[in-house]
C-alpha cells in the first residue's frame, strides 16, 4: 500500500519557535500587535524629538544619526535619577516567579512577554554598556550591544506592556517591570519612537483639557445633552455647575466618560448623585481630564498634565477635590501627584459635607476617590437606594490594575456595589483584587489597531468573566475605570459574549431614589427597568 | 551551554586550589593572601555597590500594594500587604526577607475539579526550596562564626545543638548540611529542567549555584569524611582575624584550601553579581516604602518646579469666544 | 471484533495527550511545557481551553455517527479557534490543529487498525474530522470578523455622540418606527 502522507503535511505547521536564544529572535511586526507611531505634528506640538513619518514595518526607522549616543546618555541619566531603575537592573535572579504572571504572556505564549525577559531586553544593554563583565564576556554575561534591532524589539515589547504591575506583586524583590517599561518608553521617545494613541491624547489634554481635544463649548454642550437624557429618565432638570468659582468641591473625572458608551451613564450618575445631595461643587472644562497619559510618556509630561488639577482648584478657590472613577488617574494621584505638584497647602483635608466624615487617607493630596465618598454616604444612610431597579443585573467586579496594585482600593467599590445591586459575585480569587488581570489595554494601548493583541492579553480576564457567566449567570461586569469601560466591552464581546460593562455610579444612579423624580421606568441606558418590560412593548 | 561554562569555571577554580595549595604548596598564598584580598574586595565592592545605588534618589513612592488600603475606619485594611505606616512597612520587609512572602503568593494549591486532585505547580517548590537553601545557608554562616570567635558564644553553641538535634552519625550530622545540598540541587535542576526558566537563565545564574555547591560539598567532605583538624583551622582563622596571620604548625588538608579558595571566590564575586539581591531587596522601592503618599508629602529631590501646566489664562485665550457663547464663566471678558 | 470507536475509547487518554502535545508544539517550547503542566484554568486559560476542547471534540466525534456531532463539536472548536484566531497564526495554521488528530490516530493506532481491518471506519472518521476542519474555518472567520467589527465599533463609538450632537449626522432614535422602507430585494 502506498504510504499515506502525514495529514499535517496538508498545511505547513510551524512546530514551535526555532530553538534559538531570545537574543537571536528579531521582533516581527505583524498588524494587530503594534500601535501606530506618533504623528509628526503631534510630536512637534509636544516638542518631542525626531518628528517624522514612519512605520514599524519599515526597514529604516529614520532614527537620528547619533541615536546610539542619545539612548546611552538617556540611560545614564535615568540610572542617576531612579534608584528603582538601578536596583532592578542589578538584582533580578531570573528565578522566573514573574514569568507566567503577565496577561500578555498567558495569552500569547511569546516568551518575550514574560516580564523577566521584557526587562532583560533592557538589562542586556545595561550589562553590555555599563558593566565591566558585560563588556568583556558579552554574550556569556548576558550582555549585548545596542543595535537598531534592539530599538525595534524595545518598541515592540515595551508597547506590549500595560504597566499593570502584576509581575511586581509576585517578585521576591518587588522588581516592577512597569517601572522598567516606563524607562524604556522614555528612552524610545528620545529617538522619536512612540505611539500616537498616547501622544495625541497627551497633546489634547494639554491644550483642551481632555483626550479628544473637545473644546470647552462642545464639552458643555455634551453635558447639556446628557442632562436632557437625565430629564427623560427621571423627570428632573439639572444644570450642573461648570467652572464655578467659590464652590466647595472640584470634581474631576476622565473625559472619556462624557463622550462614549458606556461611560456616559456613569457620567450621568455623577451628575444625579451630586444634585440629589445638593453638593456645592463644580466641574471644570480646563481640568476636564482625570486620566493622565503623561504617565505613559515621561515624568515631565505627567507632571505637566497633572498640574492642571491643583492649578484649577486654586483658581476656583475650592476646598478639596473629588476624583471620579478611573484607573491610572488614581495611580498618579495616589503615588505621584503630591510629590510632583504638592504640597497642596491651599486646600483642606476632604470632609464630606453630607456626613461630616473627615478623610484622613487623603490628608496630603486633598483628593478623594468617589468610591470612598459614596461608600461613606451609604454607610451613614444618606442615600435612598432602591436596589431592585438593578435586579435584572447579575454583577461581578473587575479590579482595575492601578487602583488595585497602586493604591489598594478593593472594599469601597464592592461595598457600594453590594448596596445598589443585590446580585453580586466575585470572580475567582486569583483573578481579582491585588491579583487582578489587566483588561489588556492599559498604559495607552487601548487603541483599535492593537485589538488583536488586546484580545490576547484579555484572555485571562475573559476566562474569569466567562466562568462566572456560566456558573452564576453574571451579565454585567462593573468597573471603576474609564479605560476599562472602553476596553472591556470588546473583551467581553469576544471572550464572554452577553456580558455588558457598566460603571459603578451608573448602577448607583439606577438605584438612587431622587426627590421629585417621576416614576422610573427605565434605567440609565433607557432600557426598561425590571417590571416595566411589558410597558415598553405596549407603546 | 551557559550551565556547562559555569560548571567548568567552578571546576577550574577547584583545580587551581588543589594544585596551588596541594602539590605546589603555596599555603600562604591560598591560606592568607587570597582570603585577605577576597575579603577586601568583598567589603569594598559591597560598599561601592550600596553607595552606587544609594546615590540615585527614590523620586517617587511606588509601593506595590498587595491588599486593602487604609481609608475609612470601618473598612478592614491589610496592614502588612498595604502598609501605610513605618511599622507596617518594616513588618512587610521582615516577612519578605524571612519568609519570602511575595514568592509565597505563587504558592496556591491548584484544586482540580475534575478528579479532585491537589496539584502543586513548580512555583510552590520554588518558594519551599529557595527558603530551605537560604535558611540553611544562613544557619551555616552563623555556625561558622565559631571559627572567628573565642570563646564561642553560647548562642552559637545553641544553634549548633539545634542543628544537630537528630544526633546521627559521627561527627553528628548537621541538618542544614543536607538541606543546603537539597536546596541547591533543586534550584540547579530547576534551571536546567524547567524549559521556561532554562530559557531565561544566563551563565551568571548557574555560576553561583555551582560555586555554592562546590563550597558545600568540600565543606561536607572535610567534616564527615576526612574529619579535618578544626583546632588548626581555628588557629589560622583567629590569626587572620587578629591581623597576625600565621599558618598552623600542623599542615592543613588540601580540601580545606579548596573550600577556603572557593569561599574567597564567592566573596570576591559577590558584590558584582546578582547575589547582591541580599542588599537590593532592602532598597527596592516597591517594597520598602509605605503607601501613604495621599496622606503626606513625599519629596522628589529633582522635582522641577519650572514644569508648569498649560495655564488657564492661555487656555481661556484660546477658547474665550466659544466659552462666552456657551455661557461658561470667563476671567477676562473679550 | 472491536470497532474503531472502541479502540479510540480504550486509548483515549494517551491519544488526547499526544494530540495536546502536538498542538502545544505550535507554540514556543518554553510556553508549551508551561501550558501543559499548569492546570489552573484562570492562570493558564490557553492550555486549559485546548485540553478541554480536544477532549470534547473527540467525545463528539465518537458519540454520534449521524449528523449532530458537528453542532456539539462547534462549542469545543470555538474554545480553541477563538484563542488561535488572535495569536499570530495564519488562518491555515490556526485551524490546522484539527488535522493533528488524524496524525495521532494513524500513527498511534495503525497496527491495530490494520490488524482488525478498520480502514472503512477510519475513512469515515477522517471525513468527519475534515468536516470539523471546515467548521473551524467558519469559526475562525467569525472571530476575525468580530475583531474587525469591534475595531470599527470602537472608532465609531468615540465619535458617534459628538457627531450627533454637532448635528453633522442625523439620529433616528426619536423617529417613529413604521415608516420602514422596504429593503430592495
Ligand atoms: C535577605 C536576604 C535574601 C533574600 C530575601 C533572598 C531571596 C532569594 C530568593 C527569593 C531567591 C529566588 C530563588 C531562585 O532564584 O531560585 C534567591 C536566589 C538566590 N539567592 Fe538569595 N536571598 C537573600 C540572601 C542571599 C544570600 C546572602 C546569598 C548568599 C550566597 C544568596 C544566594 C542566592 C542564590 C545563589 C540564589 C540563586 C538561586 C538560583 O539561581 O536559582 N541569597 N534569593
Ligand atoms: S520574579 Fe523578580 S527576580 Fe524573579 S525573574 Fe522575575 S523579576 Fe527577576
Ligand atoms: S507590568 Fe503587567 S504587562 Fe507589564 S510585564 Fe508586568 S505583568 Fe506584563
Amino acid at each position: 500500500m502506498a504510504k499515506l502522507p502525514p495529514p499535517e503535511e496538508l498545511v505547513k505547521i510551524n512546530y514551535s519557535t526555532p530553538v534559538k536564544g531570545w537574543m537571536d529572535v528579531p521582533a516581527d511586526f505583524r498588524p494587530g500587535t503594534f500601535s501606530y507611531p506618533g504623528k509628526p505634528d503631534i510630536l512637534k506640538y509636544l516638542g518631542f524629538p525626531n518628528p517624522r513619518e514612519w512605520s514599524p514595518t519599515d526597514a529604516d526607522w529614520k532614527l537620528p544619526p547619533d541615536w546610539r549616543e542619545i539612548i546611552m546618555k538617556g540611560f545614564r541619566e535615568r540610572l542617576d535619577k531612579y534608584r528603582s531603575f538601578k536596583v532592578f537592573m542589578d538584582i533580578c535572579v531570573r528565578c522566573g516567579a514573574c514569568a507566567d504572571k503577565c496577561h500578555f504572556y498567558i495569552g500569547s505564549g511569546d516568551p518575550k512577554n514574560m516580564p523577566v525577559l521584557r526587562a532583560e531586553l533592557l538589562r542586556s544593554i545595561y550589562r553590555g554598556e555599563f558593566t565591566v563583565a558585560g563588556k568583556i564576556l558579552s554574550r556569556l554575561a548576558g550582555a549585548r550591544k545596542l543595535e537598531e534591532d534592539v530599538v525595534k524589539e524595545w518598541f515592540m515589547y515595551f508597547y506590549q506592556c500595560t504597566e499593570c504591575r502584576r509581575c511586581s506583586l509576585f517578585c521576591p524583590y518587588g522588581i516592577d517591570t512597569a517601572e522598567i517599561t516606563m524607562m524604556a518608553r522614555e528612552l524610545l521617545t528620545l529617538v522619536g519612537c512612540n505611539i500616537n494613541w498616547i501622544l495625541e491624547p497627551a497633546a489634547n489634554c494639554n491644550r483642551t483639557g481632555n483626550h479628544l481635544g473637545i473644546q470647552p463649548h462642545a464639552y458643555k454642550d455634551m453635558m447639556d445633552f446628557l442632562c436632557e437624557d437625565i430629564e427623560t429618565i427621571t423627570g428632573i432638570h439639572i444644570e450642573p455647575p461648570v467652572n464655578k468659582k467659590g464652590a466647595e468641591i472640584l470634581f474631576i473625572t476622565p473625559s472619556g466618560d462624557i463622550f462614549a458608551d458606556p461611560g456616559i451613564y456613569t457620567y450621568m450618575g455623577y451628575i444625579m448623585l451630586f444634585h440629589e445631595l445638593g453638593l456645592d461643587y463644580t466641574w471644570s472644562t480646563y481640568a476636564s481630564e482625570g486620566g493622565n497619559f503623561g504617565l505613559f510618556t515621561s515624568d515631565t509630561m505627567m507632571k505637566k498634565l497633572n498640574g492642571k488639577m491643583y492649578a484649577e482648584a486654586k483658581r476656583l478657590g475650592v476646598k478639596w477635590i473629588l476624583g471620579g472613577e478611573c484607573g491610572h488617574m488614581w495611580r498618579v494621584i495616589n503615588q505621584y501627584m503630591d510629590t510632583m505638584n504638592g504640597p497642596a497647602d491651599f486646600l483642606e483635608t476632604p470632609v464630606s459635607p453630607i456626613t461630616g466624615t473627615r478623610f484622613d487617607a487623603a490628608a496630603g493630596t486633598k483628593m478623594l476617590h468617589i468610591a470612598e465618598f459614596t461608600a461613606d454616604l451609604i454607610k451613614n444612610g444618606k442615600l435612598k437606594l432602591d436596589p431592585s431597579r438593578n435586579a435584572n443585573l447579575r454583577t461581578t467586579f473587575h479590579d482595575s490594575c492601578n487602583p488595585a496594585r497602586g493604591m489598594g482600593l478593593f472594599e469601597e467599590p464592592r461595598y457600594v456595589l453590594k448596596n445598589v445591586c443585590e446580585n453580586f459575585v466575585d470572580m475567582p480569587e486569583e483573578t481579582i483584587r491585588e491579583q487582578t488581570f489587566c483588561c489588556g489595554g492599559g498604559a495607552g494601548l487601548n487603541n483599535e489597531e492593537f485589538m488583536e493583541m488586546r484580545m490576547r492579553g484579555g484572555l485571562p480576564r475573559g476566562s474569569a468573566v466567562k466562568y462566572v457567566q456560566e456558573k452564576n449567570q453574571v451579565n454585567t461586569l462593573v468597573t471603576i475605570c474609564a479605560i476599562d469601560r472602553a476596553t472591556l466591552p470588546p473583551l467581553c464581546d469576544y471572550w464572554a459574549p452577553g456580558v455588558q460593562v457598566a460603571g459603578l455610579h451608573e448602577l448607583v444612579a439606577n438605584a438612587l431614589v431622587m426627590e421629585g423624580e417621576q416614576e422610573r421606568t427605565m434605567n440609565m441606558r433607557q432600557e426598561p427597568l425590571p417590571g416595566f418590560e411589558d410597558a415598553e412593548e405596549e407603546e | 551551554m551557559a550551565a556547562f561554562y559555569s560548571f567548568m569555571a567552578v571546576l577550574a577554580l577547584v583545580f587551581i586550589a588543589a594544585i596551588g595549595a596541594g602539590s605546589a604548596g603555596m599555603y600562604t598564598l591560598f591560606g592568607v593572601a587570597i582570603p585577605y584580598v577576597a575579603l577586601l574586595v568583598f567589603l569594598a565592592g559591597f560598599i561601592y555597590r550600596i553607595v552606587y545605588w544609594a546615590k540615585s534618589p527614590v523620586p517617587f513612592s511606588i509601593a506595590t500594594t498587595g491588599g486593602q488600603q487604609k481609608s475609612l475606619p470601618w473598612i478592614k485594611n491589610s496592614p502588612w500587604d498595604n502598609p501605610y505606616t513605618v511599622t507596617g512597612t518594616v513588618i512587610r520587609m521582615i516577612l519578605e526577607v524571612v519568609t519570602f512572602r511575595s514568592l509565597f503568593r505563587n504558592t496556591k494549591i491548584d484544586l482540580r475539579v475534575d478528579n479532585v486532585k491537589v496539584v502543586y505547580g513548580s512555583a510552590k517548590f520554588l518558594w519551599l526550596f529557595a527558603l530551605i537553601f537560604h535558611m540553611a545557608f544562613f544557619t551555616i554562616l552563623i555556625r561558622h562564626m565559631r571559627l572567628f570567635l573565642d570563646p564561642v558564644p553560647a548562642c552559637i553553641q545553641k544553634i549548633e545543638f539545634l542543628d544537630s538535634i537528630l544526633q546521627v552519625g559521627i561527627p553528628t550530622l548537621y541538618q542544614t548540611d543536607l538541606l543546603i545540598l537539597v536546596g541547591l540541587t533543586f534550584l540547579l535542576l530547576r534551571r536546567i529542567v524547567d524549559v521556561k526558566v532554562n530559557y531565561i537563565s544566563l551563565a551568571q545564574d548557574y555560576f553561583p549555584l555551582f560555586l555554592l555547591l562546590g563550597i558545600a560539598i568540600s565543606g561536607i567532605y572535610m567534616r564527615y569524611f576526612i574529619k579535618a583538624d578544626v583546632i588548626s583551622i581555628k588557629e589560622l582563622t583567629m590569626g587572620l582575624l587578629s591581623f597576625k596571620p600565621a599558618l598552623p604548625e600542623k599542615a592543613l588538608e588540601t580540601t580545606f584550601f579548596v573550600h577556603l579558595f572557593l569561599v574567597s571566590c564567592l566573596l570576591a564575586y559577590f558584590p558584582f553579581s546578582k547575589l547582591m539581591h541580599l542588599a537590593g531587596v532592602f532598597l527596592s522601592p516597591t517594597r520598602n516604602l509605605p503607601n501613604n503618599t495621599r496622606r503626606q508629602h513625599y519629596t522628589n529631590p529633582w522635582n522641577d518646579p519650572a514644569i508648569k501646566p498649560h495655564s488657564y489664562a492661555a487656555y481661556e485665550d484660546d477658547f474665550r469666544e466659544k466659552m462666552i457663547e456657551a455661557g461658561l464663566p470667563v476671567e477676562k471678558e473679550a | 471484533m472491536p470497532t474503531l470507536s472502541d479502540l479510540i475509547e480504550k486509548n483515549k487518554e494517551p491519544l488526547l495527550s499526544r494530540w495536546l502535545d502536538l498542538i502545544l508544539a505550535t507554540y514556543a517550547k518554553e510556553t508549551a511545557l508551561l501550558w501543559k503542566q499548569q492546570r489552573n484554568q484562570f492562570t493558564n486559560p490557553v492550555g486549559n481551553r485546548i485540553r478541554e476542547g480536544i477532549q470534547g471534540i473527540l467525545t463528539c466525534l465518537l458519540a454520534d455517527e449521524n449528523g449532530s456531532y458537528q453542532e456539539q463539536a462547534a462549542v469545543f472548536l470555538d474554545d480553541i479557534v477563538r484563542v488561535r484566531a488572535v495569536q499570530d497564526f495564519k488562518p491555515s495554521e490556526a485551524v490546522s490543529f484539527i488535522y493533528l488528530l488524524k496524525k495521532v490516530l494513524r500513527e498511534d493506532l495503525w497496527a491495530e487498525i490494520k490488524a482488525s481491518d478498520l480502514f472503512v471506519e477510519l475513512l469515515a472518521l477522517e471525513s468527519r474530522i475534515d468536516s470539523l476542519a471546515l467548521l473551524s474555518l467558519d469559526i475562525y472567520a467569525n472571530c476575525r470578523e468580530k475583531l474587525y467589527a469591534m475595531r470599527i465599533k470602537e472608532v465609531k463609538n468615540v465619535q458617534k455622540r459628538l457627531l450627533e450632537r454637532a448635528n453633522i449626522i442625523c439620529g433616528y432614535s426619536d423617529v417613529q418606527a413604521g415608516g420602514e422602507d422596504r429593503s430592495p430585494e
